[in-house]
């Protein structure tokens, strides 16, 4: 879900009490599409977080979200992975309710 | 009242910079511990105050200058209060305290400059001190204040060099900059390391090395990175030179912000970098070119790159191959002559103004760029900043 400025109609993320961009504090929220274009992405090898240690090599990708907002997800695997290569969401991890998996658009479900 | 109308024309027409070249404002001293030895032998028993401490006595002794007559203290990374206490200063008229992050270290010269010019303050104080290595200091893990921060840690992103890395292959994406080129600024640094008795790091290695270094925040490798290590520096900034035959002035500053929400810059501070450049060299003066050596901040290698491109050096896009063509290093362009973070100490930009200083007065010993005069540092972070050192 993403906050929608009732102001300028901006989209964003994450979540604010203001728009940055006109100063409004009311919004709504709408519900994303779950794609976006993938600006880049980094593999993790470096163990940071100790509850994400076993998962380590993970994907990170930056995602530019077809609303707008820019956001760090997990990606399934870099496998094929490109600059600006449509993903989208996929799934999100039942062990961390808060991960969010994308996906290359045209790789298997 | 005309000196000062003057001024204010001239700083109308430079942007927004100090420029300094009628203000006389020099370095008067610096001081810094023994990276190396304390990376070998860590005392357990001296943390960041005791380091800040030492650098500032050395800092002292280096300038001439009776502790008494020190009236501004900006304190970074330890605490100003302590340190006040600690150091015995008792004549302070001009405190401030910066956060312990590499994009300080030009707002502290800014500042400094900015409270002498005004008749804050005489002789300022800038200390430093770092125990990050004794804490098990990671650089990663814990939640910054971006914006984005917790949501980038529930999906596992952390640590700058990750978002540096980010930025990295997206520049490589955009204009085809090949990762030898990061090779060659870490090769740069660890060679003038080997020069550098107090540098923690002086093996030099090759290309072959590099890529077998292992993978942190792929594509960013470990030699790709800062080093984490304990130190303190300090510099004294002075309302005019202090005696000795050749002094570091402080030419020129200039600031330009670029915060998002997130650390990643899309344009990889490109644009904020532009804006800063501009007006740090209509202020000093000098173009780019001009420079006799250059001190750049490299907390990751691609920041390198970054600056190059930002701070003019190159076209957009073309410091991968401007580094390929062998631009930086002696007898070209000489770069980070201390050995930079990746090499001599990761003191978030303090090391690279003590550098800045000692090769614009000739003191860089066996590193010495011959005739150097003047000396820019740049930091490309979400706070760009820029400085010239000119000799005098």
């Amino acid at each position: 879900m993403l906050q929608r400025c009732a102001g300028c109609h901006g989209v964003r993320w994450p979540p604010t009490p203001r728009c940055a961009r006109c100063t409004a504090p009311d919004h709504e929220w709408i519900a994303a599409a779950g794609r976006g274009r993938l600006w880049s992405w980094i593999v993790m090898h470096q163990r940071y977080f100790a509850d994400a240690e076993d998962q380590i090599p993970y994907v990170i990708g930056y995602i530019e979200l077809v609303e707008g907002p820019m956001v760090m997800a997990r990606l399934r695997s870099a496998a094929g992975a490109r600059c600006d290569a449509t993903v989208e969401f996929r799934s999100e991890d039942s062990r961390e309710a808060q991960i969010a998996v994308f996906a290359l658009a045209d790789a298997p479900a | 009242m005309a000196e000062a109308r003057r001024r204010s024309r001239s700083s109308a027409d430079r942007g927004h910079a100090l420029a300094l070249a009628d203000a006389g404002i020099v370095v008067s001293g610096i001081g810094s511990t023994n990276y190396r030895r304390d990376y070998r032998s860590p005392d357990p028993d001296r943390n960041a105050v005791d380091l800040a401490a030492d650098a500032f006595t050395e800092a002292v002794s280096d300038a001439g200058v009776d502790r008494a007559s020190i009236d501004g203290l900006i304190a970074v990374r330890v605490n100003y209060e302590r340190m006040s206490d600690v150091l015995g200063l008792e004549n302070l008229r001009s405190v401030s305290s910066l956060e312990g992050a590499g994009r300080m270290a030009g707002v502290a010269v800014a500042d400094a400059a900015a409270a002498i010019l005004t008749g804050q303050a005489s002789t300022v104080a800038i200390v430093y001190g770092n125990d990050g290595r004794s804490r098990g200091e990671r650089y990663g893990g814990d939640l910054g204040p971006e914006t984005t921060a917790a949501y980038d840690a529930a999906q596992g992103m952390t640590s700058p060099g990750a978002y540096v890395a980010m930025m990295f292959r997206r520049h490589a994406h955009e204009f085809g900059t090949s990762q030898d080129a990061l090779a060659t600024v870490a090769i740069n640094n660890r060679r003038n390391a080997a020069m550098n008795p107090v540098a923690v790091l002086q093996d030099e290695f090759d290309l072959a090395d590099y890529y077998a270094s292992r993978p942190i925040a792929e594509p960013l490798r470990l030699l790709d990175y800062c080093l984490i290590n304990d130190g303190g520096v300090a510099l004294i900034v002075s309302a005019g030179p202090t005696g000795r035959p050749r002094s570091a002035y402080v030419r020129a500053t200039s600031i330009s912000v670029d915060i998002g929400n997130s650390y990643t810059s899309m344009d990889c501070f490109y644009e904020k970098s532009q804006v800063a450049a501009r007006d740090l060299y209509a202020s000093a003066d000098v173009q780019p070119g001009e420079l006799d050596c250059l001190q750049i901040y490299d907390n990751f290698t691609p920041t390198a790159l970054f600056t190059l491109e930002g701070f003019g050096f190159c076209p957009r896009g073309e410091s991968g191959r401007w580094l390929l063509e062998g631009n930086l290093g002696p007898g070209a362009l000489p770069a980070n002559t201390s050995g930079g973070h990746t090499s001599e100490s990761y003191m978030q930009g303090f090391g690279h103004l003590v550098e800045s200083v000692r090769q614009a007065r000739g003191e860089a010993g066996t590193r010495q760029v011959p005739g150097c005069r003047t000396v820019g540092y740049f930091c490309l972070s979400p706070i760009v900043s820029g400085v010239i050192f000119e000799a005098g």
